[in-house]
């Protein structure tokens, strides 16, 4: 069965996803301090600044309903970089792949590989952003230990889209779309720094579609402890919608890389 | 001695391209055998096709028995690759790309750090052990991808243009690690454009054009098929000194290319010196070798 819905992944793809750690080892450095910035400056800017302007919402203040979406866009931006232009990178321009698949890595190790570094990612992000949005006193909740878990069903749906969208691409340009068309929208939409509930009736419909909404749902829950009615409909959506892209993403890439 | 791989009927489209015509071919165990041909002959197709790269369009491809499109995983396995193109990891350093590349094959740690260690010094690159692969010389990177290839201590070696860019020196290193790798037993498949190469190397060759074989067998008997043992060359000939010549050269088997003239004969004595009193600007005597018989059969006009 998992044979037939994933053909051709072994374990094999752990040791793509050491070498990435072997690079990303090399970058230490500079990989270090600007997850903690990032959310530190969308908490103050966004959260204290104009929320001080902003009623409560849903019984929350301003900066502890955004709090969580951070958390969970992370799950989104850390594996859209480092499957779609990394991998992007290292398909066409560094033959990496190439390299790889001339040994007995399959085609579709790789691009597991690709997902276990993408999911990596955002667990470093989001637990960097965690600590972050603890120290201000923003988690509510012990159930907030739950969001690793939430990460890597996450991290892997959106490190699949990413790989299932630049196996189309006639060129790296074509990224751009990708991060103004798909991401760029559910950053804002997706429940994100309001409610859906403020969206048209129609767009409400609509935003179940997105990815995002689900994640930033069931994180919020975990971090707030106030567990939403549809906590399992989301986690179910997430897990389903992320199993379909990752197949998808193993016939694509497979059918991009080998004539 | 035994087969170790099969091609039969080997067939590879690119879309509508043929690429690789229905060709049968037999690898022996710890033979060293060429591919040769033009640009765009199909040899690099055949080895990727070898090392599971690309898919076999119809016919038969095996390796120690197993077939390429049935079980590719365990075929990559007994395999070392050197590819054409260069794709060392950029990211990282000349030693960590071994150890890298020894963990796709599952190699563990202890045993993949000695051959790693042994082989950089093998190929003269241990002093470049931590040097980002960027900062390589052209034929450093090709002596890298060579030990690349050897990591996983493979039974069959495909090695797709391995000297290209090298300087003299790293050539004759490879060519005597290649004949030592062969003493081992190890089968090693090679394309080259570098005629010398394949003749001083190879048990057995075939020369391919437009994706089908037009020679094979051992380079020393290919070499005898062509008409006299020796080549007399004749440069900067035009249309009047051809005239003078000709009457000279008309007996034998000659060809004319550009301003040059090639006289094949088993006697090149006399012809030098009838030619001599024309005076001409240059006169080349050499054996004939793997090359001649190349361009004669593949033509000396230039591939797309
Ligand atoms: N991925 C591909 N898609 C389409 N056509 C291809 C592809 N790869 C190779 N070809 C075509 O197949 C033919 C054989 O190419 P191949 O690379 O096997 O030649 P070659 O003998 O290795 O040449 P060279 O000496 O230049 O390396 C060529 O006409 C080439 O254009
Ligand atoms: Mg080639």
């Amino acid at each position: 069965m998992i044979n037939i819905l994933f053909p051709n992944v072994s374990g094999r793809a752990f040791s793509v996803l050491l070498r990435h750690r072997d690079v990303f080892k090399k970058m230490l450095k500079t990989q270090l301090i600007p997850p903690f910035l990032d959310p530190l400056f969308y908490l103050l800017g966004m959260g204290y600044g104009l929320g001080a302007m902003i009623r409560d919402i849903e019984g929350y203040s301003y900066v502890e309903f955004i709090a969580p979406a951070l958390v969970a866009s992370a799950m989104m931006t850390a594996p859209s970089y480092e499957c779609g232009i990394g991998g992007y990178v290292r398909l066409y321009y560094q033959k990496t792949w190439d390299a790889m698949i001339a040994t007995p890595l399959s085609i579709e190790d790789v691009v597991t590989g690709e997902i276990l570094y993408g999911i990596s990612r955002a667990l470093l992000q989001t637990t960097a952003i965690l600590i972050v949005i603890v120290l201000f006193g923003l988690v509510k909740s012990p159930l907030a230990i739950f969001v690793p878990f939430v990460c890597v069903l996450g991290g892997a749906m959106f490190g699949s889209i990413a790989l299932s969208y630049i196996s189309r691409i006639p060129n790296i340009n074509y990224i751009d779309y990708y991060f103004t068309l798909v991401m760029t929208p559910m950053f804002i939409f997706a429940g994100t720094f309001f409610p859906v509930t403020q969206l048209p009736e129609w767009a409400q419909k609509a935003a179940f579609f997105m990815p995002l909404y689900h994640v930033v749902l069931v994180t919020r829950s975990f971090v707030t402890g106030d567990i939403h009615p549809d906590l399992w409909q989301s986690i179910v959506w997430i897990i389903i919608v992320g199993a379909f892209f990752f197949g998808l993403s193993l016939r694509l890439i497979r059918s991009r890389v080998m004539h | 001695m035994s087969a170790i791989i099969v091609g039969e009927k080997l067939t590879k489209k690119y879309n509508r391209l043929v690429a690789v015509d229905s060709v049968d071919f037999s690898i022996e165990e710890g033979e060293l055998f060429g591919f040769l041909g033009p640009n765009g002959a199909g040899k690099t197709t055949i080895m990727k096709m070898i090392y599971c790269f690309v898919y076999v369009t119809s016919g038969k491809l095996t390796v120690k028995g197993i077939d390429v499109m049935e079980n590719p995983r365990k075929v990559k396995e007994l395999l070392g690759v050197v590819p054409q193109e260069d794709n060392i990891d950029p990211d990282l350093t000349t030693y960590e790309n071994l150890i890298t590349y020894s963990r796709y094959y599952g190699i563990p740690k202890k045993v993949a750090q000695r051959r790693a260690g042994e082989l950089l010094e093998l190929f003269s690159l241990d002093m470049k052990n931590t040097t980002p692969v960027e900062h390589l010389s052209g034929g450093m990177k090709r002596r890298l991808i060579l030990a690349r290839g050897l990591i996983n201590d493979p039974q069959v070696l495909i090695l797709d243009e391995p000297t290209t860019g090298l300087d003299p020196q790293a050539r004759h290193l490879v060519w005597q690690k290649l004949r030592e790798l062969k003493r081992r037993g190890i089968t090693i498949l090679l394309t080259t454009h570098y005629m010398d190469e394949a003749s001083y190397l190879c048990d057995r060759l075939v020369m391919i054009d437009h994706g089908e074989f037009i020679a094979e067998g051992a380079p020393g008997k290919l070499v005898s098929q062509i008409p006299g043992k020796m080549v007399v060359e004749l440069q900067e000939i035009d249309e009047a000194l051809f005239e003078k010549i000709e009457p000279i050269v008309g007996g034998n088997t000659y060809e004319r290319y550009g301003d040059s003239v090639y006289i094949f004969t088993d006697q090149p004595k006399p012809i030098i010196e009838e030619l001599s009193e024309l005076n001409l600007p240059r006169v080349i005597e050499r054996y004939t070798d793997l090359e001649d018989l190349f361009l004669k059969l593949t033509g000396r006009s230039l591939r797309e």
